[in-house]
């Protein structure tokens, strides 16, 4: 390289040094009148700050902050540019003109309302017609019509399908005190609470009842509700949401059927009452939250006395099981508080247990036993507290009539001072299914009592050999078909032949029968398509309070002439 | 707090409510709960007696020294006065106990059904012009279980983004797919109706077996009505099943109190479903179904409320058929008519009066619901305790009722109310709006005719509103 070379060259770096000299001068410059226009807008200045302040001198910082504003604009251009695909895919209306859309749209034809009649609805009609209506109450006597004949007026008939089986309000002994006191509350504070609980509902005589429910059945607190049916669904829905787990029996009621499809829970089905099957579960359930390591609400779901078959629930084991596998325990009370217990307190009582406080969550009903109309939940404190905000029947429905709340609480009273009540249908109750089952033997009857001979409430059901020699059917086709038409989702109406024959046979040899020896039985109401479970047609006969022992004799005695009658068809 | 212990404190079965969920009740609604559930005794009528009760620890308990206040009651259901302990209606209630007593046999389908039932059923029918009606023992219950008896996951139901919570429920215990529309919008309520019909259901496109559009009557948060009229009018063209609920506004509207079919002057038969409550203007409990005979027929069967709940009892079945006759003007002629005329008068003087003293008030001129917006969720407690202060009972509705920033106070207009009461009451709220600057109405929606924010001295909306109100050139929406 020659001299004049090198010193070009170096005057060329030179140059070059200048020239980024005077540049970054230039660009300070421009920096300097950039950060001053933008000093002017609050917004920038804003902007600026947090830059300023979040960087401190911490490069990894500000390029962390930078990828996660990259990123969140990256999801958000993703996510419209989705939103804007899905449009463009399946539109009827672009592929059509106008009047060609205008057209299809004239097409369409819904299906009618409710399904039109068919041949299969005489069975129907049959049903509907058959709905008996009470004319008069005379004591416990009754008077009743059905809507096909309503001229044929069958009189006094004894009332043995109800679930009142204290029957206090005619009982001579208290029912006047209980309707001069309803007739005192209506002439204080009229017939509606004229509002939810949460805005001036709730009454004096609300607090109260909810005060005497939890101390008499030995609970922290309660929480009425407006009926007993709609507070199941209620309240299991809102201790429940998606990952949380029930396990529940085979056999349950509509409404915790109901009540597990709102929660969203995922659901696991024992065995009617086997405690093997449930535990089975349980430890299934254990051990997977166990591996998983999150902690879910669990619950067991049970009834104490089932409303399909009368049996009682083994709260023994329920207990152990719920301790020992760390879940909740949901029973329905609905047909046994006031019935089941030395003084009428339900299962725990009956069980021998002090107070309810190893049952997580019970649902009772006013309306059974305890005779006016309403529902009410007991649990501990906290699940009270957070139920009156969540519960949905609790807070978006008016509350109940106040006249309700008085009589409960005078009922509750009453069973407090006397227990004579609850012991006479305790007394009743082992009589009549002692006599019953008795003379069902000797008569070879093809019924068979399904119910737990200490349930108030008596479910006699074919046996399987007379169901086949009579329909050519057995307990599994009927699953199956019930089964097969759930699947296939006929929501508007199951109207399954085999049930349905099962009940007219029920109804015209065994309950008409009964009518015409002055006694009136109840067929088991179902509607089907709710019940997502198996089950079978029966009838019950309902024990109460007021019956004496020749009452008992001589509804035992027709009862299994009427029964052995049928079974010889 | 001891209530939350259960929730913080680490334990072998998960809390009923994790930290998060709770958050709203431990930090927002504790702190205001003694303006929620406050106790009463005796008739919610004209006046309410509440039971004074001393908040502690922040609201975590109470105890009750044992006063009563008697306070004017603008917060109960009552529209036509019916909640009362004297007169036509509690004496056949009263002669009804002796005759039916007070106990329910059992559900509806197993022997719970009394002549009773049925007299009552067929005249609540033909009050609301329809065939034949089914009665339940809860409002509620009739929505959430009614749904499921006819609807499945082929059928769409398009419903109002404000339905009430009792339609939610009874629509997803249904299976049916749910599509809500904005609230009284006709335009996005078709523009949805044309999708649904030409799209099908979503993934496989078959056409919906039946598409059923929900809607409320009267609106108990809003005030506001369905418009009924443009529904029919969709309900054929598209052919549709319409389902309204008039828990609010059966007994209220119209001028024979027949509801919103009567106040638009559409035949009953148009609407498929008419569903309502006897809570709110009968002063009884329960609800009703009301259809053409056949689907009665066919939920006489399928319902679970009439197989599984138990049925009215007597003296609130009482309640509704005396109740229902004095408003036909077939038990004690005349007394029905008065009643209307009141709760007219009074729900339009009182919206009216808070109009022009410069408050923001929703709804339509005749409903006899008037909430009053006060957005700040803060104000909601001021607001209820200076109106307790003044010895007047009024609802104030917060979260999740309504969202969270329109937090609203809401007025509930009784038949009972008399001119002097609501005098009472614009006075006070006039009082109290100050105080809390609520007044931020711009007059546009309603109250102004010159376009001007509406600021009127209270003298001089008392003395010239109770005639302006019977204009309806002054009710804008």
């Amino acid at each position: 390289m020659s001299d004049l070379e090198l010193a070009s060259s170096e005057v060329k770096q030179n140059a070059f040094q200048m020239f980024v000299l005077n540049n970054s001068l230039t660009q300070n410059a421009l920096f300097k009148k950039l950060y001053k226009s933008l000093e002017q807008n609050y917004v920038t200045v804003v902007i600026m700050d947090y830059i300023k302040k979040s960087h401190q001198n911490d490069p990894y910082r500000t390029f962390v902050e930078l990828i996660v504003l990259v990123i969140g604009i990256y999801y958000i251009i993703r996510n419209s540019k989705k939103n804007s695909n899905s449009k463009k895919t399946s539109k009827v209306i672009d592929n059509l003109t106008p009047k060609e859309f205008e057209n299809f749209l004239q097409e369409w034809e819904p299906k009618p309302l409710v399904d039109p009649l068919d041949e299969k609805d005489t069975l129907f009609k049959w049903k509907l017609n058959k709905q008996p209506v009470i004319t008069d109450f005379k004591g416990d006597k009754v008077d009743v019509i059905t809507l096909d004949d309503p001229q044929n007026k069958k009189t006094d008939l004894y009332n043995l399908a109800h679930y009142n089986f204290l029957k206090l309000s005619l009982n001579p002994k208290y029912s006047k005190r209980l309707t001069t006191l309803t007739n005192k509350i209506i002439k204080n504070c009229g017939v509606g609470s004229c509002g939810p609980a949460g805005f001036y509902g709730n009454e004096d005589l609300h607090y109260k009842l909810e005060y005497d429910l939890a101390k008499f059945l030995g609970s922290e607190s309660c929480v009425l509700y407006g009926q007993d049916f709609a507070s199941i669904p209620s309240v299991l829905s809102t201790f429940n949401k998606r990952g949380d787990i029930i396990v529940a029996d085979k056999l349950c009621n509509v409404a915790i059927q109901n009540a597990l499809q709102l929660s969203r829970a995922t659901v696991y089905y024992y065995d009617h009452n086997d405690m093997d099957d449930l535990e089975r579960y349980l430890e299934m359930v254990y051990n997977d939250e166990k591996n998983d390591g999150v902690l879910h609400r669990r619950y067991i779901v049970t009834e104490s006395i089932f409303q399909h078959n009368g049996q009682i629930c083994k709260l023994d084991d329920l207990i152990e099981l719920k301790q020992k596998y760390k879940f909740r325990l949901f029973i329905d009370e609905t047909l046994s508080i006031g019935a089941l217990g030395k003084t009428g307190k339900g299962i725990t009582e009956f069980y021998g247990y002090p107070d309810r406080s190893l049952v997580d969550i019970t649902v009772g009903s006013l309306g059974n036993s305890l005779g006016t109309g309403g529902g009410f939940v007991l649990g501990d404190a906290t699940m009270s507290f957070f139920q009156r905000i969540g519960s949905n029947a609790y807070c978006f429905s008016a509350s109940l009539p106040p006249y309700c709340c008085g009589v409960v609480s005078d009922v509750l009273q009453i069973l407090e001072e006397d227990q004579s009540t609850i012991e006479k249908l305790h007394y009743n109750i082992r009589q009549f299914n002692f006599l019953l089952s008795e003379k069902l033997k000797k008569v070879k009857s093809h019924f068979i009592i399904t119910s737990n001979e200490k349930s108030p409430m008596i479910v006699l059901k074919m046996s399987d050999k007379f169901r086949s020699k009579l329909f050519d059917s057995n307990v599994s086709t009927i699953y199956e078909s019930i089964n097969k038409q759930q699947t296939k989702q006929h929501k508007s109406l199951i109207v399954h032949e085999p049930f349905l024959l099962e009940e007219k046979f029920i109804q015209e040899e065994v309950i008409d029968k009964l009518i015409d020896l002055k006694i009136m039985a109840g067929l088991q109401p179902y509607s089907l398509q709710h019940e997502s479970l198996p089950l079978l047609p029966g009838f019950l006969i309902s024990v109460d309070a007021l019956m004496e022992l020749e009452d008992i004799e001589n509804i035992t005695d027709k009862l299994c002439e009427v029964l052995g009658a049928a079974s010889r068809k | 707090m001891e209530i939350f212990d259960s929730i913080i404190k680490p334990s072998s079965v998960a809390p009923w409510f994790t930290m998060f969920e709770s958050f709203f009740i431990r930090r927002m609604k504790q702190r205001i709960d003694d303006c929620f559930s406050r106790p009463t005794t005796g008739v919610p009528g004209r006046f309410i007696r509440c039971i004074e009760r001393v908040s502690y620890n922040m609201n975590e308990y109470f105890t009750y020294p044992g006063a009563e206040k008697l306070c004017l009651n603008l917060s109960s259901y009552n529209y036509l006065g019916f909640a009362q302990s004297e007169g036509t209606c509690t004496d056949f209630v009263i002669n009804n106990i002796d005759k039916w007593g007070v106990s329910s046999n059992g559900p509806r389908n197993l022997l719970g059904t009394t002549q009773l039932h049925l007299d009552t059923e067929a005249l609540v029918a033909r009050f609301v012009g329809k065939d034949d009606c089914i009665i339940t023992s809860m409002g509620y219950s009739t929505n959430a279980n009614f749904f499921n008896s006819f609807l499945n996951k082929n059928c769409l139901v398009i419903s109002d983004e404000l339905n009430h919570a009792s339609i939610r429920t009874g629509v997803r215990l249904s299976g049916a797919s749910v599509k809500p529309y904005k609230h009284n919008d006709m335009k996005v309520l078709e523009q949805l109706l044309r999708e649904q019909i030409s799209e099908g259901q979503p993934k496989t496109h078959k056409p919906w077996d039946k598409i059923l559009i929900c809607v409320e009557g009267l609106f108990s948060m809003e005030g506001t009505m369905c418009n009924l009229p443009e529904l029919v009018k969709l309900k054929k063209k598209y052919k549709c099943y319409l389902f309204v609920d008039e828990a609010h506004s059966i007994g209220a509207m119209g001028p024979n109190g027949r509801g919103v079919c009567e106040y638009f002057g559409i035949d009953p038969n148009d609407v498929d479903v008419l569903m309502g409550t006897f809570t709110k203007s009968f002063g009884a409990a329960g609800g009703y179904i009301a259809a053409d005979q056949k689907f009665i027929n066919r939920l006489r069967l399928d319902l679970t409320t009439q197989n599984y709940a138990e049925p009215s009892p007597t003296p609130v079945l009482s309640q509704v058929y005396s109740s229902m006759k004095i408003i036909m003007g077939e038990m004690n002629p005349g007394e029905g008519l008065e009643r209307l005329s009141r709760i007219t008068f009074n729900s339009r003087y009182l919206r009216l009066g808070l109009q022009r003293l410069g408050f923001i008030v929703y709804g339509i001129a005749d409903s006899p619901v008037v909430p009053l917006l006060l957005y700040a969720p803060s104000k909601m407690p001021a607001f209820s305790r200076l109106m307790l202060e003044r010895n007047i009972a009024v609802v104030i509705v917060a979260y999740p009722a309504t969202p969270l920033t329109e937090s609203r106070v809401r007025f509930c207009i009784s038949a009972s109310l008399t001119k002097e009461d609501i005098d009472y009451v614009l006075r006070h709220v006039d009082e109290v709006g100050d105080m809390l600057f609520l007044k931020t109405s711009s007059g546009i929606g309603g109250g102004s005719l010159d376009g001007k924010p509406p600021r009127w001295n209270i003298e001089d909306v008392i003395a010239k509103t109770p005639e302006d109100c019977k204009d309806d050139r002054f009710f804008t929406i």
